[in-house]
């Protein structure tokens, strides 16, 4: 069980990104992608970007849930209310769980933007950051 | 006036293809028109016209909206779909007929008489079951020869059970369209050049057309369906005949004893003509002959008169370069390219390219068309109907109630066949079953683009073919059910295609392959209700998209064509421009992703020409005004920089 987690901006810039693999079950973290799909992987997601931009307007919700699929991965999304746009590329369905991760990324994500050093639409650098996504992840996925 | 065409003086122009998208080029450009000054850039420019309906390809735009039958919601790629399946004509040619055609520099009557089949000249009037008359655009039939049959029925019953086993013709051999992409695709694509101009989404279309036409082009003669039967039989004879009417009647005859498998009917109409011989023959005695002829076999003669001489650039008379016809299958295609090509020069004379014209108007408006609608109109009354009614499925339902009961008691027996009339055997109808004659008066009904009557009648059969458990024949049914329906023009509301159009495809595709293992019709059917989705825009776009998904995830086709539909993916997301001025449902980026999957496979296929169009198209679009796509190990970059290093002739593109 494989995740790619992107974080992207309004302006289709890429902030944020994650690959990782499920700790659950005895999984070590580490992502199963084939080299194919490491490489496509950031491809994929910026794709599925033209379904969030349509369905955004049909919820007031912000996990969006499920909207996109490529061959048998899937990918889900959450719109931030300062137009981020979360998306998790996964293979298999856990809404719940998945928009318990987001939820609490967009925690720490609303921290960053706390930071007078941090513009919008920056890319997230931090190691602490990253260390606590990694966190998230092993507590819920 | 001496007529030598300077098309001589310049070599680019003669050795430029004469393939089908070229040829209006050629025949439109100025300079290489037939020599005589007045009559001549008229006719050539209203034979290009005739010839290529299609002209409208290489601008890359879709159609000009034009009367009902082609409505303006058909994309050019949609509208070749509805001209494929179209009436086929055999050709019983004397051998007379045959050595005046040589000598003309053809091969044989079938060879001449092939392009003028491709567009009907003139307008084409059909009117349907109700009285409603519509105009046709781009009406074509296509000329087969006599030799088209499968293996005679006696072959069959000698065979011994084990070879029953073996698998029926495909729709359309895998490597050769391959091997044909890898030719249009290859160093220097001057096979297949376009508008130099024309935007790089042009090109794209232009290769995926002619990549459907070929595939498109000959089905088999199959028991499932009857596109490939002949609905019409040209018997033809020249003047030179020593001994006409017999001639004729053995040729008739011999149709007649030809063996046929038992699910072909041989009614089909009987069309005479006779070539007369300009250049040789005595026009009055033909005149008479041809009169003997009308009142011997009836309405249906032509006498077309054509030269006998062998036209060629030294021909003081204006000439004209008779191209291929559009729908040549894929191997005579290769075989053509491969060919020198002084073998592609065929010229022909002007007034002979006029009777033919109006020899083949003739055939379709006056006897063909009339023909399939009287077809049309009886088996509609006589059993569709029937059928159509309450007491219709009243039929049906006790049918299959008494044919379970017939199972409970002759147990043992095993017998399936619930109606009796299905042959699990050769795996066909009888053609003169029920089922048969409604499958024909569906697809004649399809053939006369009146999509609405195929649709209801295609709807009547799924049923009958599950019953029956004929397989072929059920997927057949749902195919064209489904391309019926969208070409019908009934609006596509999400709901309609989920709850109607996925399954009929479904149960299409699942048939095929795992039923009948016939994965070419699975890739066929798929290929034509994607195309056909496309066209409709909109959420409908997004289905093409996704069936086109399942067929390259199932891998139904070769590693070129395998390419090539990964890009047709990225086209059927780039039609949808969504609405408003942000474009609230577009799907840029989707089309670009696929793009760069596609040149990824391209590049894995050492089509790096080609790559690099899709990357640029890809880049132009979206990724350029990206800046994470250009770093150093993404697979933009990468594609890009190995596509970079072959030598990039942008002149050739």
């Amino acid at each position: 069980m494989s995740f790619y987690l992107a974080i992207i901006g309004t302006k289709d810039n890429a902030v944020y990104d994650l690959e990782f693999g499920t700790y659950r079950q005895g999984g070590d973290g580490t992502s199963k992608f084939s080299a194919d799909m490491k490489q496509l992987c950031p491809f994929i997601v910026h794709s599925s970007l033209d379904i969030v931009e349509e369905m955004q307007w049909n919820t007031n919700v912000m996990h969006l849930k499920v909207i996109d699929k490529f061959y048998n991965y899937l990918i889900s999304a959450y719109m931030t209310a300062g137009n981020m746009k979360f998306l998790l590329l996964h293979e298999t369905r856990a809404d719940d769980v998945i928009r318990q991760f987001f939820v609490d990324l967009y925690d720490l994500y609303v921290k960053t933007l706390m930071s007078p050093f941090y513009a919008v639409d920056q890319t997230i650098t931090s190691p602490v950051f990253d260390q606590r996504v990694k966190m998230l992840a092993k507590k819920y996925l | 006036m001496a007529a030598i065409p300077t098309s001589l003086s310049e070599p680019s122009v003669a050795d430029s293809e004469y393939t089908g998208l070229d040829r209006s080029r050629i025949l439109s450009h100025p300079k290489s028109t037939t020599p005589s000054p007045s009559p001549a850039p008229s006719l050539s420019l209203s034979f290009s016209s005739f010839l290529t309906g299609h002209s409208a390809v290489s601008s890359g735009g879709p159609l000009s909206p034009s009367n009902a039958v082609s409505p303006s919601h058909l994309s050019a790629v949609a509208s070749l779909i509805a001209q494929s399946f179209t009436p086929r004509v055999s050709i019983f040619a004397s051998n007379d007929a045959n050595e005046f055609a040589r000598d003309k520099g053809f091969a044989s009557v079938l060879d001449l008489f092939r392009p003028f089949g491709d567009v009907v000249a003139g307008s084409v009037v059909v009117r349907d079951t109700q009285g409603i008359s519509t105009t046709l655009d781009n009406f074509g039939i296509r000329f087969t020869s006599s030799a088209v049959f499968p293996s005679t029925p006696s072959s069959h019953q000698q065979a011994s059970p084990k070879s029953r086993k073996e698998p029926a013709a495909p729709c359309f051999d895998l490597q050769d369209l391959d091997a044909l992409l890898d030719i249009y695709l290859g160093k220097d694509m001057r096979y297949f050049s376009t508008d130099l101009a024309a935007p790089p989404a042009a090109l794209h279309d232009d290769l995926y057309y002619r990549f459907l036409q070929r595939l498109l082009a000959s089905p088999p003669v199959s028991p499932h369906e009857s596109f490939a039967h002949p609905v019409a039989g040209i018997i033809a004879i020249s003047s030179r005949n020593p001994q006409p009417i017999e001639t004729l009647s053995s040729l008739y005859k011999a149709g007649n004893d030809a063996l046929v498998p038992p699910y072909m009917s041989k009614d089909y109409l009987r069309y005479y003509v006779l070539i007369h011989d300009e250049d040789h023959s005595d026009l009055d005695r033909s005149i008479a002959l041809f009169e003997r002829m009308k009142r011997h076999f009836g309405f249906h003669c032509h006498m077309v008169r054509m030269r006998s001489v062998k036209a060629d650039l030294s021909s003081s008379e204006p000439i004209l370069l008779l191209p291929q016809s559009q729908w040549i299958s894929a191997a005579e295609e290769i075989a053509f390219l491969k060919s020198l090509p002084e073998k592609h020069e065929r010229y022909i004379f002007d007034s002979d390219v006029q009777n033919m014209r109006a020899f083949v108007h003739e055939l379709v408006v006056k006897s063909l068309i009339p023909f399939m609608e009287r077809c049309v109109s009886t088996w509609n009354d006589q059993i569709a109907a029937s059928r159509r009614g309450l007491t219709g499925r009243f039929f049906s339902a006790s049918r299959r109630f008494l044919g379970s009961n017939n199972r409970g008691l002759g147990s043992g027996t095993g017998q399936s066949a619930t109606s009796g009339n299905y042959d699990p055997i050769t795996g066909s109808y009888g053609f003169m079953t029920a089922e048969s004659q409604m499958r024909k008066l569906a697809d004649y009904a399809f053939m006369l683009r009146d999509w609405k009557l195929a649709h209801s009648t295609y709807d009547l059969l799924r049923k009958d073919f599950l019953n029956d458990k004929a397989w072929k024949y059920h997927a057949g049914s749902h195919e064209m059910a489904a391309a019926s329906l969208i070409l019908s023009g009934t609006p596509l509301s999400s709901k309609t295609r989920a709850d109607t159009l996925e399954p009929l495809l479904d149960s299409a595709t699942y048939s095929y392959i795992s039923r009948c293992s016939q994965p070419t019709y699975a890739l066929r059917t798929i290929l034509i209700s994607s195309e056909l989705l496309r066209s409709r825009g909109g959420g409908a776009a997004d289905d093409a998209a996704r069936w086109l998904m399942k067929a390259i995830s199932e891998k139904l086709m070769g590693n070129l064509a395998h390419a090539l539909i990964i890009e047709r993916v990225s086209a059927c997301y780039s039609i949808r421009n969504g609405v408003g001025s942000q474009g609230w449902g577009n799907r840029r980026r989707k089309a670009a992703f696929w793009q760069l999957v596609a040149a990824k496979e391209w590049v894995g296929l050492d089509k790096k020409q080609h790559a690099r169009l899709c990357l640029d198209e890809a880049g132009e679009n979206v990724y350029d005004a990206l800046d994470w796509t250009d770093e150093p190990g993404q697979l933009l970059f990468e594609l890009r920089h190995s596509t970079e290093s072959m030598v990039y002739d942008s002149n050739v593109m």
